[in-house]
């Protein structure tokens, strides 16, 4: 376990040395997620201008709803980013430098580069997220703040294994790219909540691409307004796709091993 | 005591056969034909510690193949093998930690940071304690020459360096299995040079069991006293390497061109075998012993002669002739 | 003109071996567009009127803007360039006898007219599917002058994409900039959202830049919101915009040329 300890904070070292080394680079992808966020939260806000209400929930309650989904899809970036790059290192082999290295290889390629930009990003949205905690009146709640902890916590297993399948599909096929950018896609959806959506729409969001219980789930029980069967269900997708993303990778894995050339 | 052992190991690969055509290529959004390569067929061999077995054959023949299956990347389709008395695809970390692969021209440093960084992740990887990271990479630098491109960006680096960087990521942990995948390809030659004294070095003094891939003659003929020749995923010829070349190459290749006038084909055909001849280029094929006396002719002959080059034969036309002679020799 | 043929001919071959890249792209943008689609249903609820778009008008600035944005695009092209300048692939062009910015127009067409024909279908499918909703504009002159932005957008988008993939001449670090600037000028076009909703100052300063012809503004003219006279002159500063990237593409070739030369990769 230390050793894994060791071989992250190490390759935490790495990626801040490429970050100063490639400081253009990450700047520019930096800035992108900055006008991103703000483009999107000037659009809510605007909606917001014309209105009282969407599908049932006020302005601030939106927000957190806005802000969990930011913050979950930071927070897969931060640590997962190497998934992103993944698909150039099968490319290059380097995949096979891996694989003879005593060290899991899924480990490898999932920390192989922390976004330490996308981490100081968590410092302000955790900020802006206390600050609509306040204007909800919640700030007073340990209960609720301690169950949206939970949540994202169980929220982020399942981050996890979205980016497993991930690599998998790029062990695979090399071609992963659609996964992720119907992940990423995804994520505009989680800005709002799921009671926008028809009930089919909502089951897909919850079992197939399981935004609802990365994003609606967590902000939903701070709101609590938490039905326990969701609850439950949050926890068993969680279970589900963790171990079903795993076997994925191990298939995935054997795959590449019979027939790479 | 024998490290690697492998006994009738084959691998094949399925893939899709490409359309060519616009049509073709439609049509093939529909219906794909499915071939299969037989890269390794049935291969044996043993090897030593300590031994540096030169493993030669043209591309595409199942070397880097047996490599990844003695690495572990592949699974064989039939067959066994064992390294170190260990299964390789079953990538146990106590196996892992004792060899090492080497491929030329891909990387395993990171590419926007110093090489030092790399192999402070290696160390943690392999778990190398302190003292033996820095013994070995005192030992390794010294010896490679690299003390002043350790803080540099391996990007930076020319392929030389980059490739004594490479080296010394994977030896970092001592392994005492080492594979190298053309590790020479692409240097020039002073590096070529270079890389070899230093594994040949490298393998008397820490009695590593080596393995080189390599399609250069010069390679070979450097590090190995035993070869193993593979063409198109059988092996050819297994043994000592001056027999091989005394028996399959007894001769060099002369490359001889000429001014002025040239010259006419009686004038040249005494002095060897005329394997090509333009009046103002010729290749002569002399036997091994005399090759120096016939070039020292020709050169203080009358003949117009502008650039003389003694070569060896190609180890293209040598693996032919081992394949043509069918013979395979223990 | 039959070695650009050739080019685009080339160009569609490779498009069915990437195959599934293609049908995953379309998926993609699909759900994109419904999910799009879906929290504007939801928002109109219990509003009839949003920024002065009412619910159908919201349908139709998506699934017709959309249209537009798909038909004027060119699926990443600043990678094609950025990597023929780093692989010293550039070097092929530059001493065949091709015409290197009429090569690129002929890869451009070749690459994104597969992508476009499955685009195409897939936006007539969704159109299809919400005809209730969409308002259908009878104003001929609309539709040619949309038509024309479109055919005019195609190539603005094609400037900017390869002005940005000619960073490649001055630096390495490229990815982050190419994210950076489509995300920028895919808000800055509307793609996401009507300008309109935002505060006048963003709006004049889309009104600024050449992305908002290809979603924005062809669409405010489809739905009337903007006179047959706005339309024209938003046209002619469009081809302005044509001309203005035109000329600084072929100049910038020209440095980034002289730079790639230099260095001798």
């Amino acid at each position: 376990m230390k050793k894994y300890f060791r071989i992250w904070k190490q390759l935490v070292v790495l990626a801040f040395g490429s970050y100063i080394s490639n400081r253009m680079e990450y700047g520019s992808y930096f800035l992108g997620k900055i006008v991103r966020f703000s483009f999107f939260l000037l659009m809510v806000l605007a909606i917001f201008g014309h209105t009282q209400n969407i599908a049932g929930y006020t302005k601030y309650q939106v927000i957190i709803f806005f802000l969990t989904a930011f913050l979950m899809d930071s927070l897969g970036q931060s640590f997962f980013r190497g998934i992103y790059l993944f698909r150039q290192d099968v490319q290059r082999a380097s995949l096979d430098y891996v694989i003879v290295k005593p060290v899991n290889t899924l480990f490898f390629i999932l920390t192989r580069m922390t976004d330490l930009l996308d981490i100081t990003l968590l410092v302000p949205l955790m900020a802006l997220i206390i600050y609509a905690f306040s204007k909800l009146g919640v700030l007073g709640n340990p209960a609720a703040i301690f169950q949206y902890l939970l949540f994202v916590a169980i929220g982020f297993v399942v981050v996890a294994s979205l980016h497993i399948i991930s690599a998998a599909l790029t062990v695979w096929t090399m071609e992963s790219e659609v996964f992720i950018w119907f992940y990423r896609t995804s994520t505009f959806a989680a800005l709002f909540p799921p009671e926008i959506f028809s009930h089919p729409i909502q089951l897909f969001f919850t079992f197939i691409i399981p935004i609802v219980i990365i994003v609606a789930v967590p902000a939903k029980a701070l709101l609590g307004i938490l039905t326990f069967r969701l609850a439950l269900t949050a926890i068993i997708v969680a279970i589900v796709f963790f171990t079903g993303s795993l076997l994925l990778w191990k298939t995935s894995l054997k795959h590449y091993s019979s027939a790479s050339s | 005591m024998a490290i690697i052992e492998i006994r009738n190991l084959s691998k094949t690969y399925e893939y899709y056969k490409k359309q060519l055509g616009l049509w073709a290529s439609v049509r093939g959004l529909f219906r794909r034909e499915k071939l299969y390569k037989e890269a390794v067929k049935e291969i044996n061999f043993t090897i030593d510690e300590g031994e540096l077995v030169g493993f030669l054959g043209p591309n595409g023949a199942g070397k880097t193949t047996t490599l990844k299956m003695l690495s572990g990347i592949l699974y064989p389709t039939s067959g066994e093998a064992k390294v170190l008395g260990h299964i390789p695809w079953k990538r146990e970390p106590k196996y892992q930690k004792q060899f090492a692969l080497v491929m030329g021209q891909k990387n395993q440093l990171w590419w926007d940071l110093p090489a030092m960084e790399s192999f402070i992740l290696n160390k943690e990887i392999y778990e190398v304690s302190d003292a033996d990271f820095k013994k070995n990479l005192d030992e390794l630098v010294e010896l490679l020459d690299i003390k002043d491109i350790l803080d540099v960006q391996v990007r930076k680096l020319s392929l030389g360096q980059r490739m004594k960087c490479e080296l010394v990521a994977a030896l970092l942990h001592k392994p005492k299995v080492l594979f190298l995948d053309e590790p020479t390809i692409g240097l020039d030659v002073v590096a070529q040079k270079n890389i070899r004294d230093f594994i040949k070095q490298y393998n008397q003094k820490n009695k590593t069991t080596i393995i080189l891939t390599s399609h250069y003659m010069e390679d070979v003929k450097e590090l190995c006293k035993r070869v193993i020749i593979i063409e198109e995923g059988k092996i050819g010829y297994d043994g000592d390497l001056v027999s091989l070349i005394e028996k399959y190459a007894p001769y060099k290749v002369l490359k001889i061109t000429f001014e002025g006038e040239g010259v006419k084909e009686e004038d040249v055909s005494n002095f060897g075998e005329v394997h090509q001849f333009t009046p103002h280029s010729i290749t002569l094929r002399v036997p091994r012993e005399k090759a120096k006396n016939v070039a020292r002719d020709i050169l203080s002959s009358n003949l117009p002669v502008d650039d003389i080059l003694i070569d060896e034969v190609d180890i293209s036309d040598v693996v032919r002739k081992i394949f043509s002679n069918n013979q395979i020799k223990k | 003109m039959k070695k650009y043929i050739a080019t685009i001919k080339i160009e569609w071959q490779r498009a069915l071996t990437y195959r599934a890249d293609t049908l995953g792209f379309r998926l993609g943008n699909f759900f994109e567009i419904m999910i799009q689609i879906v929290i504007w249903t939801a928002i109109f609820e219990k509003n009839s009127s949003i920024g002065g778009y009412s619910y159908p008008e919201m349908i139709t600035y998506i699934l017709i803007g959309w249209l537009i944005s798909l038909l004027t695009a060119n699926f990443g092209f600043e990678y094609t360039i950025s990597r023929q300048i780093q692989q010293g692939e550039l070097s092929n062009y530059t001493t065949k006898p091709f015409d290197y910015i009429k090569y690129i127009i002929a890869l451009s067409i070749g690459r994104a007219s597969t992508a476009l024909a499955a685009a195409f279908l897939m936006n007539i499918l969704l159109i299809a599917l919400f005809s209730r909703y969409i308002i259908f504009s009878h104003s001929i002159f609309s539709w040619l002058i949309i038509i024309s932005m479109i055919l005019v957008g195609y190539f603005i988008k094609l400037f900017i994409s390869v002005l940005t993939g000619f960073i490649a001449f001055w630096t390495i670090d490229i990815s982050g900039v190419f994210y950076s600037v489509n995300l920028f000028s895919k808000f800055l076009a509307g793609n996401y959202f009507p300008l309109s909703l935002l505060p006048l100052i963003f709006v004049k300063f889309s009104f600024a830049l050449p992305f908002i012809y290809t979603f924005y503004f062809p669409v405010q003219l489809y739905l009337g919101k903007l006179s047959i006279t706005e339309g024209l002159r938003g046209l002619g500063i469009e081809i302005i915009w044509l001309g203005a990237l035109y000329f600084l593409t072929r100049s910038l070739w020209k440095l980034g040329l002289k730079k790639y030369e230099s260095v001798g990769i």
